[in-house]
C-alpha cells in the first residue's frame, strides 16, 4: 500500500524533530519522503519472521581511563565565562 | 617517500610546503578543503625535523603529511561537519585517531557532504568538492573532499568516515584506494557521529601499500569507545606481497549484469586476472541488497536524527537572536535539505516506541546471518563499489536515486565488515573501481588481495592529467 503523508503530518513531525520547515513548496518535500518511505514499506515482507532485532554491539573493554577536560579546557569552549562557570548569551529578553 | 625521510633525504618541512603549495593552487578548482592549516602543519613538520635531526626515533609516518574528514575533531581547528549549525566550534581536543597521527602534519580539514550525509559532497554548507578527472563531477561522498586530495597529489593520505561507503564510493569516483575497516577496528572516540551503530573512519591513500601503513597506526583497542573491539591488531605489512592463490572470491552475476557497461567489464576482467592468479572465483547471490539499502535508510536516519538532536546552539554552534527560547533552538538548528530530509524520516522511522527502527535491526540481523554464511563458503566476495563512474555535480538524481550509489557498499556496514575499493580501470576518462569485502577483522585478507592486484596493475598509479603537468 502506497505510503500517503499529509501536510499536517509533516508539520507534526517537523515539531518532533526540532527543524523549521522551507517556506512554501512542501508539496515536494512530502513527495521525496513518501518515495523514501514507499520504499522501506516493502522490508515487511523481510524476512519471513522470528528474526531478533541486532543488539547494541558493545564490546567488553579494558577499565583504561580518561583524563577528564580540565575546567580551563570547558571554559575555553564556551561562548563566554563567569567565575568559573559557563555563560551562555541571554535567550529571553528582558521583562 | 617516507624512506626519504628516515633517511634525510627530504625533511618534512620541504614536504609539508610542497603539498601546501599544491592544495593552495588546486583548492580554486576542487574546493577540496573547508580550511587550510598550514601553519599548523608547518609548526609539526618543524618539531618531527627537529626531533629526527636529534636521532629520536620516530614512527613511519612521522613528517608525512595528511587530510582529514572535517567531521573529525581536531584540537584548536574549527569542525564544522560542513554544516552552518557547527559555525564557529572548535573542539578542545583531539580524536583518537587524530592522536595517533599526531606527527603526520595536518594540512586541512576536508569537504564532505553536510554532517556526512549524501553521495556527492554537494550538500556541503561550503560548496561542493569537485573530481580531479573532472571538475564538472561529483567526488563522490560523503568523504568527497577527502578522496579529490588524494587523487590531485595535494595530500599523500587523507581519513573519511564510512557509514554506508562513504570512503569507498568517494575513492572509486576519485580512482584512489579507500579501506573501510571492521567495526571496532578503529576508535571513533572524537569522530562527530552519523549513525553510531554504522560509523567508521577509513582510509584514502593512493596504493595498498600505503593504506596498510596508516591502518597500522590507526588501528587498535581505545577504552574510550564502547565499540572499540579488544583484540590485537595483526601486523599488516606482512600481508602485502602474498599471493592470491587458494582464496576462494564470490562473484554474483546478476550484480554485474545491473552494472554500466564500462564498470560490469572491468570486474569480470578483474575476475579473470584473479583466477589466473590461482584465485577460485565462486559464484554467489546476493539476493538481499534493496532490503539492505531499505533497512539502512531506517536505521542511519533514526540514528541521525538521535545524533543531531543534541545542536541546538545553546552551548555551542550556531545561535541566532531569537525572543523565545524556541525560536533559539529552531534557528540554531539550519540543517540543509539533504539532512533536513533525513531527520524527517528518521523521527517518521523511530516513530511509535521505534517500530520501523526495530524492523530495520531485524533484517539488518537477517541479512548479517546471510552474509556470515557466505564467508562460510568464499574468503572474499568481488563486488562493483558504485555502478557507473562519477556523474555530473548539475545533474544530480533524486534522494531515493542517490541512496542506490552505496546499494553494494551498505552490507558491510550493516555486518561491519572490512571492505576496500580499489581502482581497475576507466570509462570515457572517469576511474572504475572494484570493491572487495572480507570478513570482520579479516583486513589482512583485503590488504593481501589488494597489493596482489596492484602489483599488477596500474590503475592506480594514474593521476588526473592536470595534476600530472
Amino acid at each position: 500500500m502506497k505510503v500517503s503523508l499529509t501536510a499536517e503530518q509533516l508539520k507534526r513531525t517537523a515539531v518532533l524533530a526540532k527543524v523549521s520547515l522551507p517556506e512554501g513548496g512542501l508539496e515536494g518535500l512530502i513527495g521525496q519522503l513518501e518515495q523514501l518511505l514507499d520504499y522501506v514499506e516493502k522490508l515487511k515482507a523481510f524476512p519471513p519472521g522470528g528474526e531478533e532485532p541486532v543488539g547494541p554491539t558493545s564490546i567488553p573493554v579494558g577499565g583504561g581511563k580518561t583524563r577528564p577536560l580540565s575546567q580551563e579546557e570547558v571554559l575555553a569552549l564556551a561562548p563566554d565565562s563567569y567565575r568559573g562557570q559557563v555563560r551562555v548569551p541571554r535567550v529571553l529578553p528582558d521583562e | 617517500m617516507a624512506r626519504g625521510l628516515a633517511a634525510g633525504e627530504i625533511s618534512s618541512r620541504e614536504l609539508t610546503e610542497d603539498f601546501l603549495r599544491r592544495s593552495e593552487r588546486w583548492q580554486r578548482t576542487l574546493n577540496a578543503y573547508i580550511e587550510i592549516t598550514g601553519d599548523r602543519a608547518l609548526a609539526t613538520a618543524k618539531r618531527i625535523d627537529a626531533l629526527r635531526c636529534r636521532g629520536e626515533k620516530l614512527g613511519p609516518l612521522a613528517g608525512i603529511p595528511m587530510a582529514l574528514k572535517d567531521n573529525i575533531s581536531t584540537r584548536g581547528v574549527a569542525t564544522t561537519c560542513a554544516s552552518r549549525v557547527l559555525a564557529g566550534y572548535i573542539p578542545p581536543y583531539d580524536a583518537a585517531v587524530v592522536e595517533k597521527l599526531g606527527d603526520c602534519p595536518l594540512l586541512g580539514k576536508a569537504n564532505l557532504d553536510e554532517f556526512a550525509m549524501g553521495s556527492s559532497n554537494s550538500t556541503s554548507a561550503y560548496g561542493p568538492a569537485c573530481n580531479p578527472w573532472d571538475p564538472a563531477r561529483s567526488p563522490g561522498g560523503s568523504s568527497g573532499g577527502s578522496a579529490a586530495l588524494v587523487a590531485a597529489g595535494c595530500a599523500p593520505f587523507s581519513l573519511g568516515t564510512d557509514t554506508g561507503g562513504s570512503v569507498r564510493q568517494p575513492a572509486a569516483f576519485c580512482g584512489v584506494t579507500g579501506f573501510k575497516p571492521s567495526y571496532g577496528r578503529v576508535s571513533r572516540w572524537g569522530l562527530l557521529p552519523l549513525a553510531p551503530s554504522l560509523d567508521q573512519v577509513g582510509v584514502l591513500t593512493p596504493s595498498v601499500e600505503d593504506c596498510a601503513l596508516v591502518l597500522q597506526e590507526i588501528a587498535g583497542h581505545d577504552s574510550r569507545d564502547a565499540t572499540s573491539a579488544g583484540m590485537s591488531v595483526p601486523d599488516y605489512r606482512a600481508a602485502l606481497g602474498t599471493e592470491v592463490s587458494g582464496l576462494k572470491i564470490g562473484l554474483c552475476p546478476e550484480v554485474l549484469a545491473d552494472c554500466s557497461r564500462g564498470v560490469g567489464s572491468a570486474l569480470a576482467e578483474a575476475a579473470r586476472e584473479l583466477e589466473k592468479g590461482g584465485g577460485q572465483i565462486i559464484s554467489v547471490s546476493l539476493p538481499f541488497l534493496e532490503e539492505a539499502m531499505g533497512a539502512y535508510l531506517l536505521i542511519a536516519s533514526a540514528e541521525a536524527a538521535s545524533s543531531l538532536a543534541r545542536y541546538d546552539g545553546v552551548a555551542y554552534g550556531y545561535r541566532p537572536l531569537s525572543p523565545t527560547l524556541a525560536e533559539m533552538y529552531l534557528g540554531s538548528r539550519v540543517f540543509g535539505p539533504e539532512v533536513l530530509r533525513r531527520l524527517l524520516l528518521g523521527v517518521c522511522s523511530q516513530g511509535k516506541g521505534g517500530g520501523n527502527y526495530e524492523l530495520g535491526q531485524r533484517v539488518r540481523r537477517a541479512i548479517v546471518s546471510r552474509l556470515d554464511a557466505l564467508f562460510g563458503q568464499v574468503d572474499l566476495l568481488l563486488l562493483p563499489v558504485v555502478s557507473h563512474p562519477a556523474f555530473r555535480l548539475d545533474e544530480e538524481p533524486d534522494p531515493l536515486a542517490m541512496h542506490y550509489n552505496d546499494l553494494y557498499s551498505i552490507p558491510a556496514n550493516l555486518a561491519g565488515l572490512p571492505a576496500l575499493a580499489l581502482p581497475c580501470g576507466f570509462s570515457e576518462g572517469l576511474p572504475l573501481s572494484l570493491q572487495l569485502m572480507a570478513p570482520r577483522f579479516r583486513e589482512d585478507l583485503l590488504l593481501a588481495a589488494g597489493s596482489w592486484w596492484q602489483r599488477r596493475t596500474d590503475w592506480h598509479h594514474r593521476r588526473p592529467r592536470e595534476v600530472c603537468s
